[in-house]
């Protein structure tokens, strides 16, 4: 047996198939209210987090600029 | 020695020297105050963020293989070798194996908890390589022979002009204690190093399963250059490092930059996908990544102590820690340091030899109530000395006292007259406890709480 399969074996050794462990975090509305849906654009995303919080009431982070930025080297690369 | 003798001296020396003590506390308040600062600047609801980035990480570990097996395909798709290290033998074979087939002589590498777990410095030595230290703070305590003193800021406990002096002696550099002057003199000595080594050894802060990248954190470039100067890029990163898309990061480069170093965003945030594509001119021609386990499969299967491999390494929880303002760095004689360190070295190298660390807290839950992934960090203290219990590698003593506190505890009784006979011998050995200097040992009332309360109710 190789290593990867021996790690990963390890890690499955308690996997119950709990169906916790298949529902998305996003799907957790209420701590993700704010939160980008999967589907999102990132740039869009982006956009729309950083007008928001200049709006509307703010969620976190509240700075968006740095990740604004981000989000475009981001979506660059990904491209 | 063994190495609980070996903490209990250190604890000891350290704890006593107050110019130690002055340095670390002054560089943890200027911490605290930038950190509070950043929490209430840069975030409306700090405790909510919390609770997002430990969601987030749980269902990291709850798809912890799947995600795993995402990222190596998708990071391999663009050229990069994916090694995988069963433990920390396994990691430094790798590694050999690498350097061996490019006749590596000198490496360049940037600070990296994961190469210190697996004593990467020590390996080279052994094998004739030559490394150095790109991570200003790394310089530093390498040059000085030391270990990393925290997992942020290795050189914390240095003052400037003991950097002055130690660059003057090992660099040849002219005498100063001027921070800017000090910078420049390291950036002087390792720009050559770039461009010369054979090798660039990296860790990560985070890898992205979906995305297949490496990211990397940092305030002063090195790893950037580490990265992409040299011919071959090898990047040790724990298995628990995963995220699972790119835009968790707007979440997680925040919570890690406020909670390591105060700071909105650190200086330099690099996103890597692989070697050097056709038609790029810059980075590296070959890149392996090597996922490293070295124990962390086991304890992922602890169903307590899952929780600890959420931690994103950002220190928090050591300048929170009282006993670690204390103690230092150096006393725990492992990479990682403070409640972190107490928590997972133990799991990691043993219960028979590091079981001690467990110990060594006030279980004041600081830890918890900083740590920005919202780990419970003081209970899984308790965990472990619960399993070091079990495993019936705690003292004799320790033992009997507990369980001598435990049968007086359980009766009215019993409880009544120890407390009595505890106050004449409290009593009676008073004069000899005021001698001692350091500490003021409060005068007994004249009444019990018990005979107050007595009192109280007629």
């Amino acid at each position: 047996m190789n290593s990867k399969n021996e790690i990963l074996n390890r890690l499955r050794r308690n996997d119950t198939a709990d169906q916790k462990n298949t529902i998305a975090f996003w799907a957790d509305k209420e701590i993700f209210i704010d939160y980008p849906r999967r589907s999102d654009n990132l740039i869009d995303m982006f956009e729309k987090q950083f007008n928001k919080s200049e709006t509307t009431s703010p969620s976190w982070p509240q700075r968006y600029r740095s990740f604004y930025i981000l989000a475009h080297i981001g979506a660059e690369i990904s491209s | 020695m063994s190495e609980n003798s070996r903490f209990l001296n250190q604890s000891q020396l350290f704890s006593r020297d107050e110019n130690h003590r002055l340095k670390i506390l002054k560089a943890i308040s200027t911490y605290d105050d930038q950190v509070d600062r950043m929490k209430s600047d840069q975030f409306i609801d700090w405790q909510q963020a919390r609770l997002a980035a430990a969601k987030i990480k749980k269902y990291v570990l709850n798809n912890l293989p799947s995600l795993l097996e995402e990222f190596e395909e998708k990071i391999s798709s663009r050229g990069t070798k994916v090694l995988w290290a069963r433990n920390k033998e396994e990691a430094q074979k790798y590694f050999i194996d690498i350097a061996t087939q490019h006749q590596a002589k000198k490496v360049v590498k940037s600070k990296s908890m994961t190469t210190e777990e697996i004593e990467f410095n020590e390996l080279c030595q052994n094998n004739g390589i030559e490394v150095v230290e790109s991570d200003l703070g790394e310089l530093i305590v390498q040059l000085a022979n030391e270990k990393p003193y925290h997992i942020v800021t290795p050189a914390m406990h240095k003052s400037k002009s003991e950097i002055g002096k130690l660059f003057q002696t090992r660099l040849g550099a002219p005498s100063t204690d001027d921070a800017e002057l000090l910078t420049m003199i390291a950036r002087e000595h390792l720009r050559q190093i770039y461009i010369s080594s054979d090798i660039g050894v990296t860790g990560a802060n985070f890898i992205v399963a979906h995305d297949g990248a490496l990211v990397m954190t940092e305030n002063e470039g090195n790893g950037r250059l580490t990265m992409s100067c040299p011919p071959v890029h090898v990047a040790f990163v724990g298995i628990e490092k995963v995220i699972p898309r790119l835009m968790d990061l707007s979440l997680f480069l925040p919570l890690l930059a406020t909670s390591g170093t105060g700071q909105q965003i650190t200086g330099y945030n690099s996103i890597i996908r692989g070697p050097r594509q056709r038609g790029e001119i810059d980075g590296p021609e070959e890149m392996y990544v090597i996922l490293v386990d070295n124990g962390r499969s086991e304890l992922y299967n602890k169903d307590h102590f899952r929780p600890i491999l959420s931690c994103i390494r950002c220190g928090a929880c050591l300048n929170a820690c009282p006993v670690y303002r204390t103690i230092g760095g150096h006393t725990y004689h492992t990479p990682y340091q403070g409640p972190i360190g107490s928590v997972i070295t133990p799991q990691f190298r043993g219960m028979e030899e590091w079981s001690h660390l467990s110990f060594a807290s006030s279980l004041c839950a600081s830890c918890t109530s900083v740590c920005p992934v919202n780990i419970n960090i003081h209970e899984l203290l308790l965990e472990n000395r619960w399993e070091a219990h079990q495993k019936k590698k705690t003292d004799f003593t320790w033992n009997l006292g507990l369980k001598m506190w435990a049968w007086i505890m359980s009766d009215r009784f019993r409880l009544n007259i120890v407390s009595k006979l505890g106050r004449h011998i409290y009593r009676l050995f008073m004069p000899i406890l005021s001698q001692s200097k350091r500490k003021r040992i409060p005068d007994l009332p004249s009444k019990s709480f018990k005979d107050m309360w007595n009192n109280y109710e007629q």
